[in-house]
């Protein structure tokens, strides 16, 4: 009796050496080697977006599909904060009431509004002018990508420790000021 | 219990892999996450002394009247300067004079593209006061010369100006081509495109081969100081090199700086051109004072602006076309 269970015990480890804890980390390392890729995808869009300041659809394309090669899935936050000073005025609709001063402000535009003008709703060629996300100088852009799908190395995790744990395993923040306006 | 043995066997033969696949992938991490923030160091420091060029900005007095943005007389040293200070401050090494004399050695020439020569800041072996040094220092400029077939000696610069010397009349005149093409006889002057194609390859060759013997010259100090790192030039593409002699600038190289198991090279190549500002263009619509970027509109403005802070100072509101 304590013989069989000891047998299955046994076993028991012996599947785990030799098959769950191996995939673990040979699956972890997959995610180490995404996790690298999807980081040099993101600086080198972002750099580029930078030194130019603007944003392409080709360049978004490019990225994406980069992005798409590790066989995950991604959340792309992009952020661009446009600086502007604007006039400090009691009453806006009132041009005596400015007071002399001026506010420096950042307008915010997230994914949506860059993808609305990258990817609009007409059938305008790719490379129009018009589908050009330009940036000026000082103004901060930022990209953030998180993968969405739970990748191999969770699920196993999860299945050997029993919890949930979220889905991000790969998180990639990166951005930086606008240096040069090549319109 | 056998299974087990094998299971117990296994996992001493596959546990070390899987460590130093380990140890790799976090080398390989850390490695590009350092590579990252060493590109960002040596781009900043060479657009800070791109900047720095400018900073003073004066014509010289040798070429007042003429009117191209790009003959400046340019403050070297401050930009060489400036470019170790940003190199430095990144590094952490402010204040620490031996680490900065450290990170100099992997820094094998830093080079300026002036408007009508080239100047190179490299370690150099000089005595003074008995003693001998070996210290970075300034390199005169080296104008762009080149001579044709017939002896002519051309100097180029940045631009279409050019200061000729003709031996069989002893004879030196400068101005621009469209000036010289009809007083002096030499052909290359008379086909523009010719010239501008001769006048780059001549500005990249003398650059290239500038760099090329100080690099190579710094092999031999960088021996003794401990570096065993073949110093080369690096293959910069064709196209960068015509982007980068189009305006003065600055050219650095960082090369063998060690970084984990490997090492980390690069070079860098930094503009300094002049912006065009964009202009913004004031209107009043229903006694509200707005601005507009000067390429949403073509109405006459009722008042011009240089920045959008300029224009919120005088409390016109920003809008965007």
């Amino acid at each position: 009796m304590i013989n069989s269970i000891a047998k299955v015990a046994g076993l028991i480890i012996a599947v785990l050496l030799l098959f769950v804890f191996p995939n673990q980390d040979l699956y972890q390392r997959q995610d180490d080697i995404s996790s690298m890729l999807v980081y040099k995808c993101v600086t080198n869009f972002v750099d580029a977006a930078r030194d130019i300041g603007y944003v392409t659809p080709q360049m978004y394309n490019d990225f994406f599909d980069e992005l798409a090669m590790t066989g995950n899935s991604y959340d792309i936050q992009m952020e661009h904060r446009q600086k502007r000073y604007d006039p400090v005025y009691l009453d806006p609709t009132d041009v005596t009431t400015f007071q002399d001063d001026v506010l420096l402000n950042y307008e915010y535009h997230a994914r949506g509004d860059i993808l609305a003008t990258l990817f609009p709703d007409n059938t305008k060629a790719m490379d129009d002018k018009s589908r050009q996300y330009e940036m000026n100088i000082g103004d901060y852009f930022g990209v953030t990508v998180t993968n969405t799908n739970r990748t191999a190395a969770t699920v196993m995790m999860d299945a050997l420790t029993g919890g949930i744990s979220a889905n991000h395993n790969i998180v990639v923040p990166y951005g930086g000021l606008v240096r040069n306006e090549d319109q | 219990m056998k299974i087990n043995k094998l299971a117990i066997i296994f996992v001493l033969i596959a546990f070390p892999f899987t460590w130093l696949n380990r140890l790799h992938a976090s080398e390989q991490s850390y490695n590009l996450r350092t590579e990252t923030a060493y590109n960002s160091m040596l781009d900043t420091a060479v657009d800070d002394a791109a900047y720095a060029l400018h900073s003073k900005l004066k014509q010289s007095e040798q070429y007042s009247g003429y009117d191209s943005d790009k003959r400046y007389s340019l403050d070297v040293q401050l930009a060489v300067s400036t470019f170790f200070n940003t190199i430095f401050i990144n590094m952490n090494a402010v204040e620490d004079q031996v680490i900065q004399e450290t990170i100099k050695h992997y820094i094998p020439a830093v080079g300026v593209i002036g408007y009508d020569g080239f100047t190179l800041y490299t370690e150099e072996e000089y005595q003074a006061s008995g003693q001998t040094y070996y210290k970075h220092i300034m390199r005169p400029v080296k104008p762009y010369t080149h001579v044709d077939d017939k002896g002519n000696v051309l100097q180029f610069t940045l631009d279409d100006y050019v200061v000729v010397y003709n031996p069989s009349t002893k004879q030196w005149s400068r101005g621009y081509r469209q000036e010289l093409e009809d007083r002096i006889d030499i052909p290359l002057l008379r086909d523009a495109p010719l010239f501008d194609s001769v006048r780059r390859q001549t500005i990249i060759e003398h650059i290239q081969n500038d760099l090329a013997f100080a690099i190579n010259k710094h092999n031999e100090r960088a021996r003794r100081n401990g570096i065993s790192y073949t110093f080369t030039l690096p293959t910069i593409p064709d196209e960068e090199w015509q982007n980068s002699i189009n305006d003065v600038g600055v050219i650095a190289f960082i090369q063998g700086l060690p970084m984990g198991s490997g090492v980390y090279n690069n070079y860098a190549l930094g503009g300094s051109r002049i912006l065009k500002a964009s202009l913004y263009y004031g209107f009043t619509l229903n006694g509200i004072k707005y601005v507009y970027p000067s390429k949403c509109t073509s109405v006459n403005p009722e008042k011009v602006f240089s920045s959008q802070r300029e224009a919120a100072a005088e409390g016109y509101i920003l809008k965007r076309c």
